[in-house]
């Protein structure tokens, strides 16, 4: 059996998370603590994602960062890059489709926070990164990890936007969910189904991760 | 002298309500202010924290501006050297109650400071537990201590000695007398519970839906009593002369005598109690 699609997609999901993670913080803060009116609008962009067919995305992706458009001209030209067809592009297109199962869990985690943390650690004269870095995040542990892995499995289970802006590229962009629908065009149900099976484990487990430490969160504060 | 002058349109459960105050507080003493929950108590504690924004007004503390709304001046809440003791305590759970105690520190080269609070709020044997294992009243002293760490120059407290048992209260409430005085602290304590007002403060601010309707001294000094004292007796004999009724007492056995004034209706084998209502 090629590993290779497997150790792309691990690939792929570990660099989004990270970029993901990255980008999220500030986003969900703002969304937590803000009173703009603003918020609505930035909310639903950021879930879109979440009911919008992947394909629609893909699309769209497509079109805007293809070599003949002007976004993926001027990114070609700057930075060197081609958007579509590579694994820059995935990474790309993935921190826009999972970008919702890494905000939410971490701007629901700090707005249920009870208020008075955050104007405690004002009072004793510390800064706002001062406080989300030593009292609000350290806070939100569980929020934190179901961030992380719920962006992490949902990257792995990729498949739309892939095909869609990535194709089919050995090693490039020919992640485990491509290679599944490949092996079974070419009726090679035995490899398809290693593929599977090796997704099926892996996210299961990796939810289990979350849920079982939210329970032992949770009966922590009950007692 | 620390002035505070607030006037904010708040709205509530019970619709919108006009606060409007002005008081001051002194340098080295306890004010306090006293009202029932929904007064807008906690709506002054939050704009002198700097945590809501007054619609006018000024504060001063110690003669520096923390708010003026003439001269668009407003402080952060961190630049305003408040120490506060939230109602709910407010403290770090991922911290251990030593580490809640340093974080407050300006500066780390002061943790001799942490050890003499924990010491004296007698809370060095706990001093590396965690928050949530912690009791109320041991919450309460932790928050105590986390406030008086950062040596503030205002120091609020609300409602900050409900849950602590008599003994402890009237330890803390010492201490924090002695602080208040010693260190030149001004405080502000925020309490809807009487007794606690007049044990601990030197003046009282009595408010009423957004409005002061009563100001002044507390009625009896208890500070060196702390715990009030109330005896109770059977009254034996009445002697009644012109300007006063003499008043024979049997306490637990012993008789005493006293002076009441006429006004007082008592009458014989009733019992009488001694407490702040007479001279």
């Amino acid at each position: 059996m090629d590993w290779g699609p497997i150790l792309l997609s691990f690939k792929l999901a570990a660099v989004t998370t990270a970029i993901l993670f990255v980008i999220s913080l500030p986003i969900s803060y703002w969304l937590a603590y803000t009173k703009s009116k603003l918020k609505p609008f930035i909310e639903t962009f950021i879930s879109l994602p979440l009911v919008l067919p992947p394909t629609v995305l893909g699309f769209y992706l497509l079109i805007s960062l293809g070599p003949s458009s002007s976004i993926g001209k001027f990114i070609n030209s700057f930075f060197d890059l081609q958007l579509v067809f590579s694994f820059e592009g995935l990474v790309f297109a993935s921190i826009l489709y999972s970008l919702p199962f890494m905000v939410q869990p971490i701007q629901s985690g700090l707005s249920n926070l009870p208020a008075n943390l955050k104007e405690a650690s004002y009072s004793l004269g510390k800064t706002r990164i001062q406080t989300l870095f030593r009292v609000l995040l350290p806070n939100s542990k569980t929020a934190l990890l179901s961030g992380i892995v719920l962006s992490f499995a949902h990257t792995l289970g990729e498949f739309g936007v892939v095909l869609m802006i990535g194709g089919n590229i050995p090693d490039e962009t020919r992640v485990a969910s491509i290679a599944i629908y490949e092996e079974v065009e070419a009726l090679s149900y035995d490899s398809a189904n290693h593929y599977s099976l090796i997704l099926l484990v892996i996210t299961f487990l990796l939810l289990l991760l979350v849920y079982s430490s939210n329970s032992k969160i949770f009966r922590k504060t009950m007692l | 002298m620390s002035q505070i002058k607030l006037h904010k349109k708040l709205s509530g459960p019970k619709g919108e309500m006009l606060l409007d105050v002005d008081f001051t507080l002194s340098k080295g003493k306890i004010t306090a202010l006293y009202g029932p929950s929904g007064a807008g108590k906690t709506s002054i504690a939050k704009m002198i924290g700097g945590f809501m924004k007054p619609d006018q007004g000024l504060i001063t503390i110690d003669n520096t501006i923390w708010y003026d709304s003439q001269h668009n001046i407003f402080k952060k809440p961190q630049d305003r050297t408040v120490g506060f003791v939230f109602q709910d305590y407010a403290l770090f759970p991922n911290m251990s109650i030593r580490q809640n105690l340093i974080y407050a520190l300006p500066n780390k080269t002061s943790l001799p400071w942490v050890s003499k609070i924990l010491d004296v709020m007698e809370l060095s044997k706990i001093e590396g537990e965690r928050p949530e294992k912690l009791s109320g009243g041991q919450k309460q002293r932790v928050a105590l201590a986390r406030a008086l760490v950062q040596q503030p120059s205002l120091l609020v407290l609300d409602e900050p000695l409900s849950s602590l048992d008599a003994q402890l209260k009237s330890k803390i409430q010492t201490y924090l007398k002695n602080y208040s005085e010693e260190r030149k602290l001004t405080t502000l304590l925020i309490s809807h519970d009487r007794d606690e007002i007049e044990s601990l403060s030197d003046y009282i601010y009595t408010i009423k839906e957004g409005k002061i309707v009563h100001q002044g001294k507390p009625e009896i000094n208890t500070n060196t009593l702390n715990n009030k004292l109330q005896l109770q007796g059977k009254v034996v004999r009445i002697e009644k002369n012109e300007n006063h009724q003499k008043v024979v007492l049997d306490i637990a056995g012993q008789t005493i005598t006293i002076e009441v004034n006429l006004d007082i209706q008592i009458s014989l084998n009733e019992t009488f109690y001694l407490n702040r209502d007479v001279c």
